[in-house]
């Protein structure tokens, strides 16, 4: 069955759903952390394409362009806490600190997403696109209307304060926590 | 390139035009294959990653989104309503800092005056009534309200209806002009205003054993549909609507509940 053409009248909008639904749900999910939020800014980002995805001229960017437009409808919705860190922090670890694949191993998704809770929002985007996986540092960066010197900056910074994060919360386990089930 | 150059450089490395291309990337590269220690570390780091994206990658959607996108989406550009401050592109059913006051709304807008009113007011409304758009959507809001703060997003808190009044008419915001009897002795919680299909929409919310909001619109917005002056109950879903209409303005009372129960306060 033919859909109407919403967006650009040369992309299948169902196809177009079919293909970045479940992708931006699980960015969604990750940068807002609950599922409520995670479906309502991925049916939002799909309303912004349906009325304004015609002016995008170049259509290989749709990609980006739908993670951009999620990105910023979570900006704006929580548009209170990012004028709160304006600032990109310059005190960081400057040490690496240790890899931990165990730990990784042992959570589950939620578990993953809630600490990338934790994160520094100037780290958090920039981190959950890499992991993610759909898209390239250059489509990253201009996801996130950055620079690509800077995804990359952000990106060791975010890690290594992820594994800090990762590393604090298993110090903080109780003897019971690490015992086999 | 010493060791620590290399570690930061293989840090957040993975294959991609940009880092394969790259000529430190690669004698990175090939000072970790040259270099137990430095390649051991590298493959816990990949592992790292290699783990916590597959977390990430196995967060499923809910099995009906992409059902929902797809019923919800605007048939036209001109479905959607805004509430001011929230930005003219938002849907605002749809926002979760418009939810608390919107889902209501939505509701009785879309099912009541969808039904009663839209019905007769043009083909280009036609889209609204379809069934599947509606019920989704009344799922959908159902779903939200539940989630939701019905207290933070009013434009004007205060419990004094002539207070209420006051900032409504300052804002040149629809107020209902007359109230049922039973609604106006229950304390205010709060108003808002909204437009919706380019008609502008008041609501103002009250507590009694439950709340109560009640929508008011300028009668003209609808200018073929019949006056109702007995209100017209209806069910939709949890929700109870009353719907009338006077010489001046259209109402439609909402509360969760049976739709019966709202006869009492009218």
């Amino acid at each position: 069955m033919d859909t109407p053409s919403l967006g650009r009248p040369d992309i299948d909008f169902k196809e177009l759903v079919d293909d970045f639904y479940a992708p931006l749900y699980r960015f969604g999910y990750s940068l807002a952390g609950n599922e409520y939020d995670a479906a309502d800014l991925t049916q939002q980002t799909f309303f912004i394409w349906a009325k304004k995805g015609s002016t995008l001229r170049d259509a290989s960017k749709v990609k980006s362009w739908l993670f951009t437009t999620l990105y910023r409808e979570f900006l704006r919705v929580r548009r209170r806490s990012i004028q709160s860190i304006s600032v990109e922090p310059e005190v960081l670890d400057r040490e690496m600190p240790p890899v931990l694949p165990d730990m990784v191993s042992v959570l589950d998704s939620a578990s993953a997403v809630e600490m990338l809770q934790e994160l520094d929002d100037i780290y958090k985007a920039p981190i959950i696109l890499f992991y993610l996986e759909d898209l390239s540092y250059k489509e990253i960066a201009a996801a996130l209307d950055l620079p690509i010197g800077t995804v990359m900056s952000r990106l060791s910074r975010g890690k290594a304060h992820l594994k800090n994060i990762m590393l604090k919360k298993e110090r903080n386990k109780t003897p019971s926590d690490n015992s086999p089930k | 390139m010493d060791i620590e150059k290399a570690k930061i450089i293989l840090h957040i490395y993975r294959a991609d035009p940009i880092t394969d291309d790259d000529p430190e990337v690669k004698e990175a590269l090939a000072m970790a294959a040259s270099d137990p220690e430095l390649m051991s570390w590298f493959e816990n780091e990949q592992n790292f990653d290699r783990a916590l994206a597959g977390k990430l990658c196995s967060i499923e959607p809910p099995p009906d989104l992409k059902e929902k996108i797809l019923a919800e989406m605007p048939i036209s550009s001109t479905e959607s309503g805004t509430i001011p401050g929230l930005g003219a592109d938002v849907i605002w059913w749809r926002r979760p800092l418009a939810m608390s006051l919107s889902a209501a709304a939505c509701l009785v807008l879309f099912l009541g005056v969808g039904t009663l009113l839209l019905r007769q007011s043009g083909p280009d409304r036609q889209e609204i009534q379809e069934p599947q758009t509606v019920d989704t959507m009344a799922r959908y809001l159902q779903r939200v309200t539940s989630h939701t703060d019905h207290m933070e997003k009013f434009d004007f808190r205060h419990e004094n209806l002539a207070q209420l009044r006051a900032y409504m008419n300052e804002k040149d915001a629809p107020f209902p002009v007359s109230l049922p009897a039973q609604l106006e002795k229950m304390p205010g919680m709060g108003c808002v205003s909204f437009t919706w299909e380019g008609r502008q929409v008041g609501l103002v919310c009250f507590k009694g054993d439950k709340v109560y909001h009640l929508f008011v619109t300028e009668r003209d917005h609808f200018p073929s549909q019949k006056d109702i002056a007995k209100p017209i109950i209806r069910q939709v879903g949890k929700y109870g609507t009353a719907t009338w209409t006077n010489d001046l303005q259209l109402y439609i009372l909402t509360a969760e509940g049976r739709g019966e129960d709202l006869r009492r306060l009218l």
